[in-house]
């Protein structure tokens, strides 16, 4: 099962380590970007946090007012993109009964509205590269997925992101000095997977 | 780095109240967002709408006025307005005959702006977007963002605004915005990097005897780390390098823009035009309007850019008929 109440919990993990890694996304995105990615995660996060939907039952609606929220804090290129993950994700998932699965498929096609709004394909060294990897794990897992599942894939998918040349936004000015330097929004999608994946636990132990 | 704010989180909201302020007969703030908006809009005009992050003033709100934007939207620092701000400027302006946007192409503005067209069409607006990429610093490629919008910007933003003033239909002032930035190449090169406030550390790092040359309005990197070179030497690259595509002839006319980077001094930037407009000279290409300031700026980056519109008839009555801005007023 995946509820609203996991929804909400996994919003606000995202915004607490997002928040507490602030200064990291920052450095990352000062190497290939503009250095204010961690400032914009952690104003949108917040934002999100404040304007949760405490009343509903329904984890689609959690999400989709989390993805209009992050479109109208975040600014930059992140705003757009995960407005349209949750936005999209959001929409997808109908009722109060959601399972696993469900979960995956409206990940997907969140997943799918972020590659067209950004025109972005794998191994341009972006959060494509984090979040689509893991999105196929889940599909594949379905709801046999485990938290252990989430984290090793997102561990390996930021591995092999960090080797990638960046081909999209301001980091592909840097070419192939791109190499080697790990992608401040694939980092932070990482943080969004990990704190999925502490919800699913305390989901798991409960 | 020293700078005269009070907290980083207020910097586009203090700036913006201080523009009001400064020009109560010119603007509006939009409650409640980011929006400056001309006072006394025109009736019946397609509307122009421009934007992206702060930082880079006079753009773009000190282009709002007549002949050119009726508004602009601005977002944190070097940082994208988000679309609900841009939708509030798309209706504040919308007078029945629709809509131009002026993006400038950086992956966030572009998004955010196609986003925001989205909602707009969605309420009955029509909408159109134009993206500047006059940058010749970077390759333009199908396989990557392409290149940037930087100062060429500002003559897009006069040419759709005098063709809006004229009475020109959306679908024309957009081929005429298009007719422009196909026109239009600059380039840019910097001496000493920006801080964005709140930000612990430069954009990036340049040695004293160093200058990077084809470098974006944010700091990002564009063609070559070259040794610190005089006036005129880097006037003579920059002709070099942004000419070409607009393959110009002998007798050809042209605006020109020198424009400062923020921290540059005016004398460095005649200085810079002086060897410019030389040049031009030699090669029988005429200079009808040059503007040579701060149009389009990266906070205090220390560093200079070269414009060059390729004029027409079409053109050159666009770009050089009346305009009356806060940055830019041409007088009848």
């Amino acid at each position: 099962m995946f509820t609203a109440e996991m929804a909400r919990q996994w919003i606000k993990e995202s915004a607490k380590k997002i928040e507490s890694n602030k200064e990291q996304l920052t450095d990352l995105d000062q190497v290939l970007g503009d250095g204010d990615h961690g400032l914009n995660m952690t104003r949108g996060f917040k934002a999100a946090v404040e304007q949760l939907n405490e009343e509903t039952d329904e984890p689609g609606k959690v999400l989709k007012a989390v993805g209009t929220s992050l479109l109208s804090k975040i600014g930059g290129a992140s705003g757009p993109l995960y407005g349209t993950l949750f936005m999209k994700a959001g929409n997808q998932l109908e009722g109060t009964e959601v399972q696993l699965s469900d979960l995956s498929s409206s990940l997907r096609v969140g997943v799918d509205g972020m590659k067209k709004r950004g025109k972005a394909d794998r191994e341009e060294k972006t959060m494509i590269d984090l979040l689509e990897p893991v999105i196929e794990l889940m599909e594949e897992k379905g709801n046999e997925l485990t938290s252990a599942h989430l984290i090793d894939k997102a561990k390996e998918a930021l591995e092999h992101v960090k080797e990638y040349e960046a081909k999209k936004g301001r980091a592909a000015y840097y070419k192939e000095k791109s190499k080697g330097k790990q992608d401040a929004g694939a980092q932070s999608s990482y943080y969004l997977i990990e704190s999925l994946a502490t919800v699913l636990d305390k989901d798991g132990e409960a | 780095m020293k700078k005269i704010i009070n907290q980083p989180d207020d910097v586009v909201s203090q700036m913006l109240d201080g523009m009001v302020k400064a020009h109560p007969e010119s603007y509006l703030r939009l409650e409640g967002t980011t929006v400056l908006v001309r006072k006394n809009l025109s009736e019946n005009k397609v509307g122009i709408v421009s934007g992206g992050g702060s930082g880079h003033e006079p753009a773009h709100a000190g282009f709002v006025g007549e002949g050119m934007l009726d508004a602009a939207v601005s977002g944190e620092v070097f940082t994208s307005p988000t679309p609900d701000q841009m939708l509030e400027a798309i209706k504040a302006v919308d007078q029945g005959a629709g809509v131009l946007l002026i993006t400038k192409n950086y992956t966030g503005d572009v998004m955010n702006f196609e986003m925001a067209a989205e909602m707009a069409e969605d309420e009955g607006i029509s909408v159109e977007q134009v993206i500047v990429n006059d940058d010749v610093a970077v390759e333009d490629s199908t396989h990557t963002t392409g290149r940037r919008g930087v100062a060429g910007t500002i003559f897009v933003h006069k040419i759709a605004g005098a063709a809006a003033k004229e009475g020109k239909p959306l679908k024309e002032v957009k081929a005429l915005a298009e007719d422009a930035i196909q026109n239009v190449r600059s380039m840019g090169a910097a001496l000493h990097p920006a801080q964005v406030p709140g930000s612990g550390n430069p954009g990036f790092d340049i040695k004293e005897n160093e200058m990077e040359l084809g470098i974006g309005i944010h700091g990002e990197p564009g063609m070559e780390t070259i040794g610190l070179v005089s006036a005129d030497e880097l006037a003579e690259r920059l002709v070099e390098e942004v000419l070409p595509e607009l393959e110009l002839k002998q007798g050809d006319e042209t605006a020109v823009i020198v424009n400062g980077m923020g921290a540059t001094p005016l004398m460095e930037l005649y200085i810079l035009n002086n060897r410019i407009q030389d040049l031009l000279k030699e090669k029988g290409i005429k200079s009808e309007l040059t503007l040579v300031g701060n149009y389009m700026t990266a906070l205090e980056m220390a560093g200079a850019s070269l414009t060059v519109l390729k004029l027409t008839n079409e053109r050159k009555k666009y770009v050089t008929n009346p305009c009356q801005t806060i940055a830019w007023t041409i007088n009848d």
